[in-house]
């Protein structure tokens, strides 16, 4: 059978049992109200922009972007490295298969951003249907060229291209921004791998599949997830002469693992920068209200951790009792989401809310208790 | 110090362990020796309390599990086979928090810390990050977080394993400082190290214990000459098992 296929038929059911637990977790509300209200806000602010809005430097700058950050899948596994080895040079279709498969990721990705582009552009430029086309098209080039070129182990192909399809847009030529978009094309053809390069390979899919763990984990238990570890000597040396220096073990070791890790206080810090330029756009729309629910798409991904960090580790055979590693942990997040929950609620006041800077506080209050509540 | 009594257990709808029972005093180093998927690990996790048993006791130094789960495990102190640390933390931030878990004064931890870390030859290692060990070091930090405790009893499973010679024998010789006040109960592979440093086996084949006792007795046991090592005992020992199944 087409190896190929085979895979792909694994990934299409994981990602259709991941949605099923992701659809019927209840835990998606705060995601779709944070969506609407941030198309309410978005569409508040292309009603009150200024046609001299520089939106076709916005759209340069993001084709900058999206060759960046791809995280392609590759569907290698571990045994390849044993079991596909004698294959190698025969599996051309395999190869072809995964570049597809990630052509059409950086598609869907890239389409996604000028959905929330397009409009802003569509706004400030006379553009006509075909130059529209001519954009979306050179979107799609730029990421799925950034996305094959990290494929294929290719550097500094991509950027000159985007670079030059954005002199072109913003000297106003956006029919011709195709056209640059393509020249990285034939440059990784020709530099394409032969054989499928085992290792690269493997190491992309460990991260993409993390990565796609970790956005799962939000709504679902995934013990086996590798975090990223910041040192934060600063914090830490802090955090030690007061709270850890005092704190029990189960404390302690969450403590650390709170401020050194991209998923806690990290995550804290991206949610609240997010929530303040919304508060920004939103031009004191119910600014209140974007406290409850960045609050709460905090609690949405930081409370579901504590199983990840209870699954396998050492605190299983020492005198660490669960219950106190339980209360341990909601100790750090209650901390961490109030003082985001403070943080945003002044924020909301000096960003003009009034009354609903009150209900925000109130809701927020209440949305970190309900998954709190869930900690158990 | 460690009491296994008819112990049965294994894994939700399999049993693995039979009736095992078995006895490691203070001053011993006893060797859980066995075949793959003999359920040397099986014992060790139902010691550890990792596994809830179908029938039988554990009992470490008088405590058991569901008498007071926090003072049944400050008794226990485990060296795991595959190193399993936090990412997130400095090795002297696990040995500070095994510290804290196991209520050891700072003085004492800061001492025995400095004196295992130089016995061991990590010393500079102490403020790395686990990402950044090899997998020796890591098999090393595990070694230390045990070591540090002084608890009475302590679980080692295939210590070995990712150590070079000059660091088995700096364990070996840690061990047998270790075991004067405490008892240890360890799984290996390594037939003719555990020859030489073990006080007495247990020798599990198939979930049950085949038999027990000092490398003379056992040889006498299967009327073996005196100069057969553990691995002739050994193998009679599973052969007479097996003609009599």
């Amino acid at each position: 059978m087409n190896v190929f296929k085979q895979r792909f038929g694994v990934w299409v059911e994981d990602v259709v049992k991941y949605s099923r637990y992701v659809a019927n977790g209840g835990l998606l509300f705060t995601l779709y109200f944070t969506l609407i209200y941030g198309a309410f806000v978005y569409n508040q602010f292309l009603t009150d922009l200024d046609p001299a809005f520089p939106s076709e430097w916005i759209v340069a700058l993001i084709w900058l972007l999206l060759p960046l950050g791809h995280r392609p899948r590759t569907l290698i596994q571990e045994a390849d490295q044993v079991f596909l080895l004698p294959r190698l040079g025969e599996i051309r279709a395999f190869m072809t298969g995964v570049r597809l498969f990630n052509v059409v990721f950086a598609a869907i990705r890239a389409i996604l951003v000028m959905l929330v582009v397009l409009p802003l552009l569509v706004r400030t430029q006379a553009l006509t249907s075909v130059e529209v086309g001519a954009i979306l098209a050179t979107s799609v080039l730029i990421s799925a060229a950034g996305r094959l070129a990290k494929l294929e182990g290719v550097q500094y192909v991509v950027l000159p291209s985007a670079l030059a399809s954005g002199f072109l847009i913003v000297f106003g030529v956006p029919l011709l921004t195709p056209v640059p978009a393509l020249v990285p094309f034939v440059l990784l053809h020709v530099r394409r791998n032969r054989r499928i390069p085992l290792l690269d390979w493997l190491l992309l899919e460990e991260k993409s599949k993390a990565q796609f763990d970790r956005v799962v984990s939000w709504f679902v238990d995934v013990p086996a997830l590798r975090e990223d570890v910041r040192e934060r000597s600063f914090i830490v040396s802090l955090l030690e002469r007061s709270v850890l220096a005092r704190a029990d073990a189960a404390r302690y070791v969450y403590g650390l693992r709170v401020m050194r890790s991209n998923d806690s206080l990290d995550l804290v810090l991206r949610l609240s920068a997010v929530a303040l330029v919304v508060m920004w756009l939103s031009g004191g729309w119910y600014v209140g209200l974007v406290v409850p629910l960045f609050v709460g798409l905090t609690a949405l991904q930081l409370v579901p951790l504590f199983k990840r960090l209870d699954t396998v580790s050492m605190a299983s055979w020492l005198p660490i009792t669960r219950a106190e590693r339980l209360v341990a942990y909601k100790w750090w997040a209650t901390r961490l989401l109030f003082a985001q929950l403070l943080a945003l609620g002044v924020a909301s006041l000096l960003f003009g809310a009034t009354w609903d800077a009150l209900v925000g506080l109130g809701l927020a209050y209440l949305v970190v208790r309900y998954y709190l509540n869930r900690l158990t | 110090m460690l009491h296994v009594d008819h112990l049965n257990g294994g894994y939700i709808g399999k049993q693995v362990l039979h009736d095992v029972s078995f006895d490691v005093k203070k001053g011993e180093l006893v060797g859980l020796i066995g075949l793959n998927g003999a359920g040397k690990s099986t014992t060790i996790k139902h010691i550890l309390g990792l596994l809830e048993p179908i029938s039988g006791a554990v009992e470490v130094d008088s405590q058991t599990l569901s008498s007071s789960e926090k003072n049944y495990r400050k008794k226990i102190s485990y060296i795991p086979e595959t190193p399993i640390l936090y990412d997130t933390l400095t090795l002297r931030e696990h040995l500070t928090l095994i510290g804290k878990a196991y209520d050891i004064d700072a003085a004492d931890l800061t001492s025995r810390t400095e004196r295992l870390a130089r016995d061991m030859r990590m010393e500079k290692q102490l403020d790395w990050f686990p990402s950044v060990f090899s997998k020796g070091m890591r098999q090393k930090a595990m070694i230390l977080c045990a070591l540090v405790t002084k608890s009475p009893l302590l679980i080692v499973d295939e210590p070995f394993v990712g150590l070079d010679p000059l660091a088995i024998r700096q364990l070996l010789r840690l061990f047998d400082e270790y075991k004067e006040d405490c008892a240890i109960l360890m799984s290996t592979h390594i037939l003719e190290t555990a020859e030489r440093h073990c006080d007495r086996f247990v020798f599990l084949h198939q979930g049950s214990v085949i038999a027990t006792g000092t490398a003379a007795q056992l040889r006498e046991t299967y009327s073996l000459r005196p100069d057969a090592t553990l691995d002739d005992i050994y193998v009679e020992a599973i052969e007479a098992e097996e003609r009599k199944q």
